[in-house]
């Protein structure tokens, strides 16, 4: 699905990224866990083409991406929700996922301004299914920019699974939750996200990891340094290593 | 009904376009100071068409609107790619450069003995289809405004379209557009074009209703009081520009007992709002209240 070959990002001297080699396979479900700094949401940014690479390659379903548009990029099935959480803050919760339908295979140009009647409806359903089941639905015409935390977090879920993307990537999907509503999102993910598409999902809870991901890869300094299935990976010395003075794995 | 009332009421037509013209590029984000440039455009070359080539006055009005968008288009494709602040800039560079060649321009032809067209500074004279077809003010008051219509229809089923909340989305935050499969320059351009259209309707019944134009008419604080028609009104619905038309001329303008003060008080509003209302008095906040009411009541 996605295969990264000694990929390089730099900014002025600092190497983001230092020869990241990194792959990941069709359908997986992929944890992506490191230190503050070590080069995730550089390589989410890297990967949808808002960074390019300074060198290495890039490529999606075995084509070359490296030199892409974000546009081309994300029309190719790939959708990402932010860390620091990004919304349209002045559409409403609604408008908000009904947009990002754009330039899916099943929304014509012409129907930018005039909408087939029926093929428009069942999309307006679908956003609102999306709605029923992140829990939005009662908050569907609010603008999006008056939700708490939480509800933006879910509504950046259903923005991305509108897209229907065959690839999507999460940049800490339950960060800055309480345990209770990081365990809905925990739900909501293995319900509705991952199913049938692969997934990366970048997390510093990892109990999230161990519950989401068939595999983990563990980033410091912009380069892999472990690889694996979570449990083997989660006890790996390197790993505990990389982690200790900043933040313990087990209960961060 | 009285001359004056009707000439304020065309002028309010005629600047709205003008004011929907800024207001649909502050919507994707991007501040022109140049919108006059386009209105200028078109009320040279509709003039032309209808006073020197002879052309009726439908085809001259949609010819030069067609000249505005294009030139709006062929402004757009390098201007667009830089942003902000410089995108500002190089559309403020833009209407001036059009209004100083209109300060040289000139294209005379002789018609029954009088040389008509533009004459550089002196300006364009006699473009007078509207008194040589016996139309009144108080019908081509009406044509103003049954554009108006048309073109606000125009915005609003642009605004429940895909195609506005696309805008809106790159008015809002452009990378994240993007992440949603957006081309933001092609869309961007797109904007131009339709806003360069827009504003051309407008100069093309700008030119026909007062006979002449020169270019002085044409500069900076044409552009700056349809941006700021927008920023009064509201960004939140095509009301909005309108709402501040009426306010600076049906208001402001045509109450001659302040009419000295009228650029302190306009200055004074737009301050005021900047700072209680940043984005007007109809913002979306106040949109989406008045839509959600008007729904309940209906349900």
């Amino acid at each position: 699905m996605l295969e990264i070959e000694r990929l390089v990002r730099k900014f002025g001297a600092v190497e983001a990224l230092a020869g990241l080699d990194f792959s990941v396979e069709e359908g997986e479900s992929m944890g992506l866990i490191g230190p503050n700094g070590s080069g995730k949401t550089t390589l989410f940014n890297v990967v949808t083409g808002v960074y390019p690479p300074t060198s290495g390659s890039l490529r999606l379903e075995g084509r070359d991406i490296g030199a892409s548009k974000p546009d081309r990029i994300v029309n190719l099935g790939v959708a990402r929700t932010f860390q620091n959480l990004r919304i349209f803050e002045r559409l409403t919760v609604f408008e908000n996922v009904w947009a990002a339908q754009h330039r899916r295979a099943d929304v014509a140009l012409r129907e930018l301004v005039l909408a087939g009647r029926s093929a428009e409806r069942a999309r307006r359903q679908e956003v609102d299914g999306l709605l029923e089941l992140t829990g939005l639905a009662d908050r569907r015409d609010a603008l999006a920019g008056g939700l708490p935390l939480p509800d933006q977090r879910r509504l950046e879920l259903a923005r991305a699974l509108a897209r229907r993307p065959r690839l999507l990537l999460l940049d800490e999907p339950a960060g800055g939750m309480t345990p209770a509503e990081t365990e809905h999102m925990v739900r909501l993910i293995r319900d509705i996200a991952i199913p049938g598409r692969t997934c990366i999902v970048i997390e510093h809870k990892m109990e999230m990891i161990r519950n989401l991901c068939d595999r983990v890869c563990v980033l410091d300094f912009g380069r892999k340094i472990a690889e694996g299935p979570p449990e083997a990976v989660l006890r790996d010395d390197r790993v505990i290593e990389a982690y200790i003075g900043r933040e313990a794995p087990a209960d961060a | 009904m009285d001359d004056h009332l009707v000439g304020v009421l065309s002028n309010i037509g005629m600047i709205s376009f003008i004011a929907l013209s800024a207001y649909l590029l502050l919507i994707v984000g991007e501040i022109s100071f140049g919108q006059q440039a386009f209105f200028a455009i078109s009320a040279y070359a509709s003039g032309i068409a209808t006073a020197m080539w002879g052309w009726d006055f439908w085809p001259g009005l949609a010819w030069g609107t067609a000249v505005a968008a294009a030139a709006a288009v062929l402004v757009g494709i390098p201007t667009l790619r830089i942003r902000g602040l410089y995108f500002s800039i190089a559309t403020l560079a833009f209407a001036e450069m059009v209004r100083l060649v209109f300060e040289v321009f000139k294209y005379q032809v002789e018609i029954d003995g009088e040389m008509v067209g533009p004459d550089g500074s002196d300006g364009f004279r006699d473009i007078r289809y509207i008194f040589e077809n016996d139309i009144t003010a108080v019908e081509y008051m009406l044509m103003i405004y049954g554009l108006l219509a048309a073109v606000l229809c125009a915005f609003f089923l642009l605004e429940r379209s895909r195609l506005g909340s696309i805008f809106r989305m790159i008015g809002q935050d452009p990378v994240l557009a993007e992440m949603q499969g957006i081309d933001v320059t092609a869309y961007k351009i797109l904007a131009l074009g339709l806003a360069g259209l827009v504003a051309g309707i407008g100069g093309g019944l700008y030119a026909h209703l007062t006979t002449f134009v020169e270019p002085k008419i044409f500069n900076v604080m044409l552009g700056v009081h349809s941006l700021a028609y927008g920023l009064i009104g509201g960004l939140g619905t095509a009301f909005g520009p309108l709402i501040g038309v009426a306010i600076d001329i049906g208001f402001l303008e045509s109450i001659r007992a302040i009419s000295g003060y009228r650029m302190i008080a306009f200055g004074g509003l737009v301050a005021v709002l900047l700072i209680f209302r940043p984005r007007g008095l109809l913002d979306e906040a106040a949109v989406n209240w008045i839509r959600l009411r008007l729904r309940r009541r209906h349900a």
